[in-house]
């Protein structure tokens, strides 16, 4: 492995490599400043860009907005008591209270610190991991894939959002939208309306844009009132306030460790991600704490808590997907969608198969906490302005860049008809609050389930006992129906 | 409108579109086959778990009614959704027009009209944003990565 990663390394170095990588984490750190854009969206508008750089770049620049994003949502949680993103939630408790105090310069600075850890150490666990689990799914055959697939598809719909039952028919809806195209196995065209865009299926990079930014572009300018807090980080009195001293690290450095560990089991469970995270990291330092009447009043481990573990999720989240092909969240998913469109087909032969890229990628994740360190500190009084940037001048230009670039894939029309129609669903999901989330996962995982279940339902001569007769498969049933019952005691329970 | 109540509706909506695709698309658009498991199988899988979940959704909603202390009030605002809806007609109107004037053309006047309706209405954003910024868009993707951008079919 160390060879690889040498080798890795030597790929990564390359001044173009380091210059998307900076550009990606720069980005990414501009809108998660900006409430209502979010490092999603962003990746999900750039995609088609990548189309034309190679793997290791493009991969690296999408990473870079997504480490970048997930940081940047903390500065307006802790400047203007918004969070950028839903992961940024927990950041508010005790970051506006510091800002409130004229500490914003040391919150800011702890943000920094917690997120770079926090995600340097799940992309190290990821290092160790990735491989590993990696060899053991190649001893997976169909019937082991299916039963695993089912297990993610239970888990994703039963923990996203508040209501169970959404999230199930989020899922389900995902995989009836996953139908349109060809069959996986017999090659028939299903549900294509005589239409010959669509028999091929969906275009993926229409579908990410039309659920990620176009809801977000309708709820935005549905509003009439507009934000008239100012962000800026203004000087503190005491110097003292605007650093983040070594005492200030070693008081926080059991918290960010603790919430690393969290954020990284979290994150390598499809379906959780960021927002859990950050609360379960937050809950956790308060309950571990001498002083739990501190936190909510501008406590710094209530910042390094929340950073450290929504941070945490981002490594972590590309488990599932390097190893098994199954993305874990939203961002994953579209990493997916982007590893497709390089010709890379995540799964348990991805490493073997395509060693020297993945782990050039790895490694550029790790250089990319250093770099998100230096860009972070290094603009930290410029990032604290961009909250200010107008929505009503802001919006209207993603829409233009939304459309570019649904049509660009496949210079059609027809693509950008696909973006608005997926963008008016997101919005009725939304304000219906069914999670995104589960329906693009599901999307994505919904051919392979089919595939999968098909094959070995041919193979068993239509048996359903090969799935519990082989230990694999009935580890992955009796996990998807605990997750099943689980979450029926958890819609029993009031509130 | 109340979450109960949209929930209700989300219910039997979800429960109606699952019977229209699982009796009228499906047997429409998909041949039927004898290769193991049909072709029609996964779609009628998805369909049925809609349809049932949708229908829980209905009652959950239904039965939670009497329940005190457990009413989400959710507002659904009208206005919003109107205002939702004038952004999305123009999004649409965008569509249509880039296949009738094309991309350059039309860019300015749709980002213009949205600008507008968003209230950003200084001359010193407003003009530079619709000139300027669908002249680098197209100059990016034409000049840049070599995407012809649509032309339009009236000119």
């Amino acid at each position: 492995m160390l060879e690889s990663l040498a080798q890795g390394l030597l790929t990564i170095l390359t001044p173009t490599n380091l210059a998307y990588i900076c550009s990606g984490l720069v980005l990414g750190i501009i809108v998660g400043a900006i409430p209502g854009l979010s490092a999603t969206m962003a990746i999900a508008l750039l995609v088609p860009i990548t189309f034309y750089i190679n793997p290791v770049s493009s991969i690296s620049f999408l990473i870079g907005i997504y480490k970048g994003g997930i940081y940047g949502a903390s500065i307006p949680a802790i400047l203007i008591n918004t969070p950028g993103a839903a992961g940024a939630c927990a950041t508010v408790f005790d970051g506006f209270p510091m800002t409130q105090q004229g500490k914003a310069g040391k919150a800011l600075k702890m943000a920094i610190y917690a997120s770079v850890l926090g995600d340097s150490f799940s992309d190290v666990v990821v290092i160790l991991v990735a491989a590993q689990l990696a060899a053991a799914a190649l001893k997976f055959g169909t019937a082991e894939y299916t039963s695993l697939l089912l297990f993610a598809l239970t888990i994703i719909g039963s923990v996203s959002g508040q209501s169970i039952l959404k999230g199930l028919i989020a899922a389900a809806l995902g995989m009836l939208f996953s139908t349109i195209g060809m069959d996986p196995l017999t090659a028939r065209s299903r549900f294509s309306f005589g239409q010959v865009e669509l028999m091929g299926g969906l275009s993926l990079v229409s579908m990410f844009i039309g659920m990620f930014a176009v809801p977000e572009i309708l709820i935005q300018l549905e509003k009439k009132e507009r934000r008239t807090i100012l962000s800026r980080l203004e000087k503190a009195r005491d110097p003292d306030d605007d650093r983040c001293t070594w005492k200030d690290l070693k008081y926080c450095a059991t918290t960010i460790l603790r919430s690393s560990i969290i954020g990284t089991i979290i994150g390598a469970i499809p379906g959780l991600g960021q927002t859990i995270a950050a609360f379960l990291g937050y809950s956790e330092a308060k309950r571990a704490s001498k002083h739990p009447e501190r936190f909510g009043r501008g406590e710094l481990r209530g910042v390094a808590a929340a950073e450290a573990a929504n941070n945490a999720v981002d490594g972590a989240t590309l488990i599932p997907l390097l190893t098994l092909g199954i993305p874990g969240d939203t961002i994953t998913a579209i990493l997916l969608g982007a590893f497709m469109i390089q010709g890379l087909v995540p799964g348990p032969t991805f490493i073997q198969d395509h060693g020297p890229v993945i782990y050039a990628i790895l490694v550029g994740m790790v250089l990319a906490n250093g770099l998100l360190f230096v860009i972070a500190m290094g603009g930290i009084r410029f990032f604290a302005q961009v909250p200010n940037v107008p929505v009503n001048t802001l919006f209207p230009i993603v829409f233009v860049f939304c459309v570019a670039g649904a049509f660009s894939i496949n210079s059609s029309l027809f693509d950008v008809a696909v973006m608005l129609f997926f963008g008016l669903i997101a919005y009725f999901m939304r304000k219906l609050e069914f999670p995104i989330a589960p329906f693009v996962i599901a999307f994505f995982i919904g051919p392979m389930f089919e595939s999968n279940l098909r094959r070995t339902l041919i193979w068993s001569k239509g048996g359903l006992g090969v799935f519990f007769t082989r230990p694999i498969s009935l580890f992955f049933i009796v996990l998807a129906a605990v997750s099943v019952v689980w979450a029926l005691k958890r819609m029993k329970q009031p509130g | 409108m109340e979450r109960r109540r949209l929930d209700q509706i989300a219910g039997l909506g979800l429960a109606a579109f699952s019977l229209l695709v699982y009796f009228v698309l499906i047997p429409a658009q998909i041949p039927e086959d004898r290769l193991g498991l049909s072709s029609r199988f996964f779609p009628r899988l998805s369909v049925v778990i809609i349809g049932g979940l949708g229908l829980l959704l209905f009652l959950k909603a239904r039965l939670s009614q009497g329940r005190a202390g457990q009413e989400l009030i959710f507002r659904l605002s009208r206005a919003e959704a109107v205002r939702a809806g004038l952004v999305f007609g123009l999004m649409i109107a965008y569509l249509l027009l880039l296949h009738l004037i094309g991309f350059i053309i039309a860019t300015p006047l749709v980002l213009g009209a949205l600008l507008y309706y968003s209230g950003q209405r200084a001359g010193r954003v407003f003009w530079p944003t619709i000139i300027l910024l669908p002249a680098a868009v197209f100059a990016f993707f034409e000049y840049g990565m070599k995407i012809i951008l649509p032309r339009g079919v009236v000119f």
